[in-house]
């Protein structure tokens, strides 16, 4: 051991309280742990809320079905990252995917994550830019055309059969992605709420709370990435499309809401041997990140926003700076949930006697600044998504707000 | 269970792996040995009952940590995998006595075959009224407390 861990493993014995067993000192799932379920989180919500437009026809959200799919696979993209890299032995991460232990949990998330990435989200996506990138390979030269050529697989078919097809693949994809995106999430909840040593974490209520906080996480970055992207191209925002997405936000964060409540009654009213520990790591350990970031401030504040936007007839400015606070506020809010789960689960003693401390290390390969990129990474691949794919179905007769610029400059194309 | 921070001295208990085998099913393989068919975990059971960790296959994931309800697991920090008290299997299987059974001046620890009516551990769990550590969460361990203060969880 070196003396660096010693010194590391010392300073944490010092914000020990009371009693604890000997190896809980150190806190094993870190930042990084932190980081995974809330991308995972974004990804099934952002997947769902595009499912919306193919599954039950809500054409007032059509604006954000492109940019929906494709923020789900950026982020998806990134989801395995903070997982690899909080490994002990990260060259051996194949071993879960070549033998894998059925009665493990943990070792069924490469084959949930293959099959989102590969059996729904890359098809879905192919599907529905198909006939888009065969017609801008059409137009375009070099390394752009090769491309798009590529990515569509060098499929050359833009007829009207072709075209019906795709239609019906993607409605059959989301068909069967929209499960799948369940399934996504609901694991991560399982990983957590499945640890029955755990009081914090043992709850069958884990994914379903998992999956509904992935639903409000990811559409309010959709809306904030919306906004954003309508800014940056200078662009109007279909308040349309706003209103009625933000109206899905309100009662996805409701019912988010009153399913924590549940859990939360339902721990009270049990009062199980583990209450009084839990009381006390709310109290001391988690006042801030639980009471005040997750509920004050990432739910109550929100929905109060939502409420006088929605209530009070406001004009259009207004009402987009106020759903632009409110998603914001929302991320936050959803971070600290995973926060809390996550780094809350480990700051008591299986003892239920005692309370530790998480020190978040900053340069690390498990700290701070590692989370900063992970997060900041999706949006960079995003970008790069967004220029070589228009957010607007091409040969539209308008040009769709935040439509890409790949898009808006080609010619109008007859479908 | 290590106290600290509390006034007075610190209470101490004996705690260990309790190696509890209802979620490894055994026989799997024998440490060195060749891997068996379905032997796929790092987690192991050895036939005689010694729930061990493959050093060679495990990947540093931690959930084995997080799902240890008596926090006798821990990350090797060199080697960087989960690792726990082996029974001093490395004894045992030379037919010593873990090295805590053999240093413990008063006799508090006693080791046995559980399989065996005559070892003197069944015989001791005959004769006294023996308890395990969190028995709501049905892990049948197979570590046992005779006296068990109340205190320790």
């Amino acid at each position: 051991m070196t003396p660096e861990t010693t010194q590391g493993l010392w300073e944490l014995l010092e914000q020990v309280t009371g009693y604890i067993y000997p190896n809980e000192i150190e806190i094993h799932w870190s930042i990084l742990i932190v980081v995974y379920p809330y991308i995972t989180g974004l990804v099934a919500g952002a997947f769902i809320l595009a499912s919306l437009v193919k599954i039950f026809s809500i054409e007032a959200v059509r604006p954000t079905y492109r940019l929906s799919l494709l923020t789900a696979l950026a982020f998806l993209l990134v989801a395995p990252l903070p997982l690899l890299l909080h490994l002990g032995r990260p060259e051996r991460f194949y071993e879960i995917l070549l033998t894998p232990n059925p009665s493990s949990a943990m070792a069924m998330f490469g084959f949930v994550y293959a099959w989102y990435l590969m059996g729904v989200l890359l098809l879905e996506i192919w599907f529905e830019y198909r006939r888009d990138l065969i017609l801008l390979a059409e137009r375009e030269r070099g390394p752009r055309q090769w491309i798009h050529r590529t990515l569509a697989l060098f499929s050359t078919d833009t007829s009207e059969a072709a075209v019906a097809f795709d239609r019906r693949a993607i409605k059959a994809i989301t068909v069967i992605g929209v499960p799948s995106a369940f399934l996504l999430h609901g694991y991560v909840g399982f990983i957590f709420g499945s640890v029955k040593a755990n009081p914090w974490w043992a709850s069958v209520l884990m994914p379903i709370v998992f999956l509904m906080s992935a639903i409000v996480s990811g559409i309010a970055l959709v809306i904030f990435l919306y906004m954003v992207l309508a800014g940056i191209r200078h662009e109007p925002i279909d308040m349309r499309c706003l209103d009625t997405i933000t109206s899905y936000l309100f009662y996805a964060v409701i019912v988010d809401f009153s399913l924590e409540a549940l859990d939360f009654i339902h721990r009270l009213y049990q009062s199980e041997e583990s209450i009084k520990i839990l009381a006390s790591l709310i109290t001391h350990k988690l006042f801030m990140s639980l009471l005040v970031l997750q509920i004050l401030l990432g739910m109550f504040v929100p929905l109060g926003i939502l409420v006088v936007a929605k209530w009070w007839r406001f004009n259009d400015d207004l009402r987009k700076l106020l759903y632009f606070t409110a998603v914001i506020l929302i991320q936050l809010g959803i971070f600290s949930t995973r926060w809390n789960v996550v780094i809350g689960g480990q700051l008591f003693s299986k003892s239920f006697r005692g309370l530790m401390g998480y020190k978040m290390e900053v340069m690390g390969i498990e700290g701070l600044l590692v989370a900063l990129v992970l997060l900041a990474l999706p949006f960079a691949i995003l970008a790069v998504l967004l220029r070589l794919l228009p957010t607007g179905r091409l040969g539209t007769a308008e040009p769709e707000p935040g439509l890409g610029s790949a898009a808006r400059n080609s010619p109008r194309w007859a479908p | 269970m290590r106290g600290s921070g509390a006034p007075g001295c610190p209470r101490v208990s004996p705690t260990r792996c309790a190696s509890w085998e209802s979620s490894w099913r055994r026989p799997r393989r024998l440490p060195g040995g060749r891997h068996g068919p379905g032997a796929r975990q790092a987690t192991f059971s050895t036939e005689d009952g010694v729930v061990l960790v493959d050093r060679d296959r495990c990947i540093g994931c931690r959930y084995c940590i997080q799902a240890c309800p008596y926090g006798a697991r821990y990350l090797d920090p060199r080697a960087r995998v989960a690792d726990k008290c082996t029974f001093c299997y490395h004894r045992v299987a030379t037919g010593l006595l873990p090295a805590c059974v053999e240093a413990c001046p008063t006799q508090a620890r006693i080791f046995g075959d559980l399989r065996s009516k005559a070892s003197r551990l069944v015989r001791f769990t005959r004769m006294n009224r023996i308890h395990v550590l969190k028995p709501s969460l049905n892990t049948q361990p197979k570590v046992y407390y005779a006296q068990l203060d109340g205190e320790v969880r």
